[in-house]
């Protein structure tokens, strides 16, 4: 018969070998990569979302089997705005991130070797708006009102913004008051807030709801990229394949975006019906999304635009964010060496691929 | 017999006992739609409660939903599990020893004073994007509950009976067998109900932050496209979770520490009794009749 003394060493040891098994993710999550089942190779990419008809390649790449054309088999780490995405590049949870070109930019000044080498989104996903009728034209007008954020993580953009017309942010007032569409609608009813900065999807949701409202974000703030995809250079030289088979899936499926809007939507709505629920913010979603990932040139989809990101630094050095001895060089921090590669696809195929899809779906 | 339902309530003692919640439920709802009457709150915030009635049935019918359900209930029990099994595993030995307490106290307490919301996001750059980061935070949530508790049982334990034990000589192992882990159990279980509905609490604030399903993502993705009384039907179904959670916690609690509650009682005997009967029957010794029971404490 075993002891007292052992049988509770037993027990104490039993409890820490379950905690244990619970350490490592195998379901999904983690940075393992490698190559997966089939001979397909895996890359854990993170997003700012769920799967949303906001990332809408991700979901049509997969169902046209763009993915699986490629010979790559990418899992999704959804993670909010709350944790960094370069973090999770540097912890080696993810092996690509869709990161801000303010995380990336800051990440580099702190000493990261982050870098950008995919953009889909040649348009900032952040901005700013008031209501339609209101007095205020445009940012300068913001001076001594109440501004909404949607996270206190949007104080920088703001003061960004600011900045650089001149206007001290000592002179707004800001609260933060989220993205529920509800929420924001109500404060800016009841007089909360004057202005809100927040996302694109956000103003879509609220204007499809009718909440009429007007965005007043300065043109260079609205040029800077949304969402660029980022990467350690150790990453890239290893998985190198896997992110060109990733990457050349999503931009097939990007073009499938701007030529094909109808069976974009009818993935969409298969494969996150929640988002259409509200069928007025499905339709303004997929709009909003198939108009953000309008690329400058169809033939270099996700292409890195230097200038683009020389505005963004020089934003957050305007916002105090970066001192000005702590700018990095931008043509660093950028690598367009894959575009070509992953640009390299028949339009005509693609398309076809679409095409056929609807007919036999 | 058959008039008296399954747990022994006839419907006329159900109906009394039944009627002063629904009475609350109807005052509510009429405070409610006053309220959206008069627009005291704006149909954009509180939705009408026959919307939030017809979403929920409409979610419930669709077959996304349920991927939702499965995930949240999934990570809930699973951190309810680690959380619950971690407390215990300390709490006993920290009740035996007081050197193990005086070490393991100031870190549990630690722990319950940080405000875990602050760790999640922490958790989730550990333990990865999957279940496990959820799994983990609802268990971090769970644990202190159990811990405290299982502890309190332990140390609580009469003194006469152990006082008994010692003095007819039973062994360390028969004193924590027969009347610590007894005698702890009812205060064990209260804490077990409490991290029931904690960890459920603990899985949606990790799908707030990271997750690709789940009842949180969808009180999100529903609230930001102010589909209002979606929201508040994924809400509903958050609560009825909650309840299932500690339902299930009640039911075993009613089932092991059946001696606290006299009608168990009454019928375990009954069954005792009935079978020790059946076995002298087939002895062929005895005279059939009705069996002794506790039917008097009643």
């Amino acid at each position: 018969m075993l002891s007292f003394k052992a049988v509770l060493a037993l027990l104490a040891a039993a409890i820490l070998a379950l905690a244990v098994g619970c350490g490592d993710d195998d379901d999904d999550g983690g940075g393992g990569g490698g190559d997966g089942g089939g001979g397909t190779q895996e890359l854990v990419y993170n997003l700012p979302t769920p799967p949303s008809a906001l990332f809408y390649p991700a979901l049509v790449a997969e169902e046209l089997g763009f993915f699986e054309e490629e010979g790559v088999s990418p899992k999704l780490a959804p993670a909010a705005e709350e944790i960094s995405a370069t973090a999770f590049l540097s912890n080696g949870d993810a092996d690509v991130s869709f990161a801000d070109v303010d995380e990336i930019i800051l990440a580099r000044s702190q000493g990261g070797e982050h870098t950008a080498i995919f953009s889909p989104q040649h348009t900032n996903t952040a901005g700013i708006v008031v209501p339609e009728e209101s007095d205020i034209q445009d940012i300068s007008g913001v001076e001594g009102t109440k501004v909404g954020l949607e996270s206190e993580e949007s104080t920088r953009f703001l003061t960004a913004m600011l900045e650089s017309e001149g206007v001290d942010p000592e002179s707004v007032e800001t609260a933060v008051v989220g993205t529920s569409g509800a929420l924001v609608a109500k404060t800016f009813e009841d007089g909360e807030i004057q202005a809100y900065v927040g996302n694109a999807s956000d103003f879509t949701a609220l204007s499809a709801n009718n909440v009429a409202l007007r965005n007043i974000t300065p043109d260079e703030a609205a040029a800077i990229d949304g969402n660029p995809m980022a990467v350690l250079p150790g990453t890239l030289d290893e998985k190198r394949e896997a992110i060109v088979g990733v990457l050349r899936a999503w931009t097939k499926a990007q073009h499938v975006g701007q030529v094909n809007r109808e069976v974009v939507e009818e993935i969409a709505r298969k494969k996150v019906p929640a988002e259409w629920r509200n069928e007025a913010s499905g339709e303004a979603a997929l709009d909003l999304a198939i108009d953000l990932m309008k690329p400058d040139d169809p033939e270099r989809i996700g292409d890195v635009r230097e200038d683009v990101w020389n505005t963004a630094q020089d934003f957050l050095v305007s916002a105090g964010v970066i001192e000005e001895g702590q700018k990095i060089e931008i043509t660093e921090a950028l690598d367009d060496s894959l575009i070509e590669e992953i640009n390299d696809w028949d339009r005509a195929e693609v398309e076809a691929a679409a095409e056929e899809y609807s007919g036999g779906s | 017999m058959g008039r008296r339902l399954a747990h022994g309530l006839s419907p006329v003692r159900l109906a009394k006992r039944l009627w002063p919640p629904l009475l609350f439920l109807v005052l509510l709802i009429a405070l409610w739609e006053f309220a959206l009457a008069i627009d005291y709150v704006d149909e954009t915030i509180l939705p009408h409660p026959k919307d939030i009635v017809v979403s929920f049935y409409e979610l419930i019918q669709s077959s996304f939903v349920w991927d939702d359900i499965g995930a949240t209930l999934w990570e809930s029990v699973a951190g309810f599990a680690l959380g619950a099994a971690l407390g215990l595993a300390l709490a006993i030995p920290s009740g035996l020893s007081p050197v193990m307490r005086q070490m393991l106290n100031p870190y549990a307490v630690a722990l319950q004073v940080t405000p875990r919301i602050a760790i999640a996001p922490l958790i989730i750059a550990w333990a990865g994007f999957g279940y496990n980061s959820k799994i983990w935070i609802a268990a971090i949530i769970a644990f202190f509950p159990v811990y405290v508790n299982a502890l309190t049982g332990i140390l609580t334990v009469d003194e006469d009976a152990r006082e008994m034990f010692r003095s007819l000589g039973a062994s360390r192992w028969q004193t924590f067998t027969h009347l610590m882990v007894p005698g702890s159990l009812p205060v064990m279980f209260a804490g077990l109900k409490t991290a029931a509905g904690l960890s459920l609490v603990g899985a949606v604030v990790g799908e707030f932050i990271s997750a690709e399903r789940g009842l949180g993502v969808l009180v999100q993705q529903f609230s930001s496209q102010l589909a209002i009384a979606d929201a508040f039907a994924v809400i509903l179904m958050l609560m009825f979770l909650g309840l299932l959670l500690y339902g299930a916690m009640e039911w075993l609690e009613r089932t092991t520490v059946f001696w606290l509650h006299d009608a168990r009682l009454v019928a375990r005997s009954k069954r005792r009794a009935a079978k020790a009967q059946k076995k002298l029957a087939r002895a062929g010794g005895v005279p059939s009749g009705p069996a002794p029971t506790l039917a008097g404490r009643q």
